[in-house]
């Protein structure tokens, strides 16, 4: 349901779309690189690159993982899908080369070969509370009882698809996967059921307000995953893998000195990524995204903060000396 | 101009009198007294690559060869980048009793010393 929120009663085409994606359901282009593996070691190398346990994925579900270099530091958050006989994982956009080279150099006497697919497959996500309701009235009633990193193939209106859900933060989100000839079509299906099309700045709202960290943004090799909040990410128990000896220590000796947050400010407030945040003049966090939310007239953002600064309803400063809250 | 600097040695990998003598006495325990040693490398360990070490009925074909004190080791071809130079010792120390690669080529390598990156 689309609700209005603004004195003057107009909604504005972000607000529209934005209440779609949070309380409804809503078409939206989710950019990523997708590398497709095949190999009988392909799963077991990335299981020994990558921070999460990944051997005991049953065909058709995935799970998200990170890629860390051996000091501990994101090279990309990684969601890996097993299918029957290859993987998809699904990067960063534009980061799917930097993964595959990355993921090529330690392949050395495994049976693991990488295929960069993302400008062969067309993919358009659904995303919202109601989305799998959406789906199911296009004739795709299993995708209602479908979990979290699951996946089905679906037939929209005559055009084969495969359906991935992949959260975003407790948000519903199916990316619908098809071939690049039926994508426009797919596309046209969806966005007449969801009639509302989310544009790059309603989505960005979207994330940086469900706290999503994204590459290129939060996740660069400038920070690590316990500073990234990707903690249920990383198995503490399945033995080695690269970087496991940092993130164990950082761990077993409380050694994380910051965490991604999220920030709140006045509109009138002109934030940008980069921007410092202070605390009697000494700076204690950055701002890695930010955007301003026209329901509102408030900033939001996301930013790395020192712990001791990260706690929900900490004021901060910028340099210009305006107010920036740390809301959770 | 002459160089007076010594030609470099080809790089090859060795095998230490000990480790030889205790991959013999593993392949009998393991009922193939006449298998063979394979080395390699594989991604992933805390710190990028993990040895790898097998007993084998037979080398792989393009696999590079080399025997000392009566031991034929091979090398898996593509790792061999990254151990070329290396001895393999067997050290009975406080850390555990095990094989140890002597790695040249390792800039670092994790607490336990199973796995190193270049």
């Amino acid at each position: 349901m689309v609700t209005q929120r603004k004195p003057n009663g107009k909604s504005s085409p972000t607000e529209i779309q934005y209440e779609a994606l949070a309380f409804g359901a809503c078409v939206a282009d989710r950019p990523a690189g997708i590398l497709r593996y095949t190999g009988e070691d392909a799963l077991d190398l990335l299981n020994r690159l990558s921070t999460n346990y990944l051997i005991d994925l049953e065909v058709g579900s995935g799970a998200e993982t990170a890629l860390i270099s051996n000091k501990g530091r994101i090279i990309d958050l990684l969601f890996v899908l097993k299918l029957s006989d290859h993987l998809l994982i699904f990067t960063s956009v534009g980061n799917e080369t930097r993964v595959r080279e990355w993921i090529e150099f330690y392949t050395i006497v495994e049976a693991a070969n990488g295929e960069d697919i993302t400008g062969q497959t067309a993919t358009v996500s659904l995303v919202g509370p109601h989305s799998a309701e959406k789906l199911s009235i296009l004739g795709n009633e299993s995708v209602t009882g479908l979990r979290n990193g699951r996946s089905l193939e679906i037939n929209i209106q005559g055009s084969k698809a495969k359906v991935v859900r992949r959260d975003i933060g407790a948000t519903e989100a199916f990316d619908i996967m098809s071939s690049y000839s039926e994508g426009a079509a797919v596309r046209s299906v969806l966005t007449r059921a969801c009639s509302v099309y989310a544009e790059p700045g309603a989505f960005e709202l979207f994330r940086i307000k469900q706290g999503v960290p994204i590459g290129g943004a939060e996740l660069t090799e400038s920070y690590n995953p316990l500073e990234a909040g990707l903690k249920h990410l990383i198995n503490y128990t399945k033995g080695c893998y690269v970087g496991q000896e940092v993130i164990a220590r950082l761990t077993s000796y409380d050694k994380v000195q910051k965490h991604l947050v999220r920030l709140k400010w006045d509109t009138g407030t002109s934030i940008r990524p980069g921007a410092k945040l202070m605390e009697a003049d000494k700076q204690v966090g950055i701002v890695t995204s930010a955007i301003r939310d026209p329901r509102l007239l408030t900033g939001h953002g996301l930013g790395y903060v020192r712990k001791q600064h990260s706690f929900a309803g900490t004021i901060l400063v910028s340099e210009s000396g305006d107010h920036i809250e740390v809301t959770a | 101009m002459v160089s007076t600097r010594e030609k470099p040695k080809p790089l090859t990998i060795s095998i230490s009198p000990d480790a030889a003598e205790h991959v013999r006495h593993f392949a009998s325990q393991s009922g193939k007294p006449d298998a063979l040693l394979r080395v390699g490398v594989k991604g992933g360990g805390c710190s990028g690559l993990t040895y790898v070490l097998d007993l084998v009925d037979e080398l792989k074909e393009d696999d590079k060869v080399v025997e000392e004190h009566g031991l034929k080791l091979g090398v898996d071809r593509k790792s061999y980048v990254f151990l070329a130079g290396t001895t393999l010792e067997y050290s009975g120390g406080l850390n555990g009793q095990g094989f140890v690669f002597n790695n040249p080529n390792a800039k670092t390598s994790c607490g336990c010393g199973t796995s190193f990156g270049v």
